[in-house]
């Protein structure tokens, strides 16, 4: 964890990623959502939306969680003062 | 000079003046962004061959585009916002530029290309391809706007 800390790139790069992720899965929560709503497909049952991008959101999830937690645990001290964080 | 001008001006100095403007428009901008780009991925998620049940690429786009246009104007209305606050940093830092010129092209190419592959009955091979290229450009823009911090 020292070493992304202390590293001139790899910290962005995990950030990168991790904001990436939120911005290509978490998108699909939004029309998911949009679903649910009645705003968006509604030509589409709530079922073929759902489960249709089920799996991606799953995947996303996990990798935005593992880049998550790496980041934190690369400055956990200094994070975890922080009241956004919590 | 023109930009001393701007970097000294009333705008600018009332969006220094409180640390929760800046703030905010960060968070409205990122979360825009986040929004648009999830719309756009959904599309072509659609194109790869994945996403969506029993839709088309056209229908994906056509359930997402007021949506993806709405994300959008978000991020160009609060992005100069945050360029006006520390005007010459923005300018001389190169993933600033980077990610200004990749959101262009990607802009530039959601809005004829990829449009138009997703409305089209376009060979398999081209539809994959400009999913590809879409999410690249995408994922460059968020690549070049956390590199701003770090440039």
């Amino acid at each position: 964890m020292t070493f992304i800390r202390e590293s001139g790139l790899e910290y962005p790069i995990i950030m990168s990623m991790h904001l990436s992720c939120i911005a290509i899965f978490g998108g699909l929560i939004v029309i998911t959502d949009l679903r649910l709503l009645g705003w968006a497909f509604q030509d589409k049952s709530i079922a073929d939306v759902v489960n249709g991008v089920r799996w991606w959101k799953r995947v996303g999830f996990i990798v935005m969680f593992a880049m998550g937690f790496t980041l934190f645990g690369s400055k956990a001290a200094e994070y975890y003062p922080t009241p956004s964080s919590g | 000079m023109m930009l001393l001008l701007l970097q000294t001006s009333s705008i600018s100095d009332g969006l220094n003046s409180s640390e929760w403007i800046l703030a905010l428009t960060e968070c409205f901008h990122i979360a825009a962004f986040a929004w648009s780009i999830g719309m756009i991925a959904a599309v072509d998620y659609k194109l790869l061959g994945f996403g969506i049940q029993h839709s088309k690429p056209c229908e994906v786009l056509r359930g997402t585009d007021t949506w993806t246009i709405l994300g959008l104007a978000v991020v160009l209305l609060s992005g100069p916002v945050l360029f006006l606050s520390d005007l010459r940093m923005y300018v001389h830092n190169r993933a600033f530029v980077f990610k200004m010129c990749a959101l262009a092209a990607a802009i530039l190419f959601n809005y004829t290309i990829h449009r138009k592959v997703a409305q089209s009955d376009g060979s398999h091979g081209v539809r994959i391809a400009t999913a590809i290229v879409s999410l690249v450009l995408w994922l460059s823009v968020v690549f070049g706007g956390l590199f701003i911090a770090f440039a």
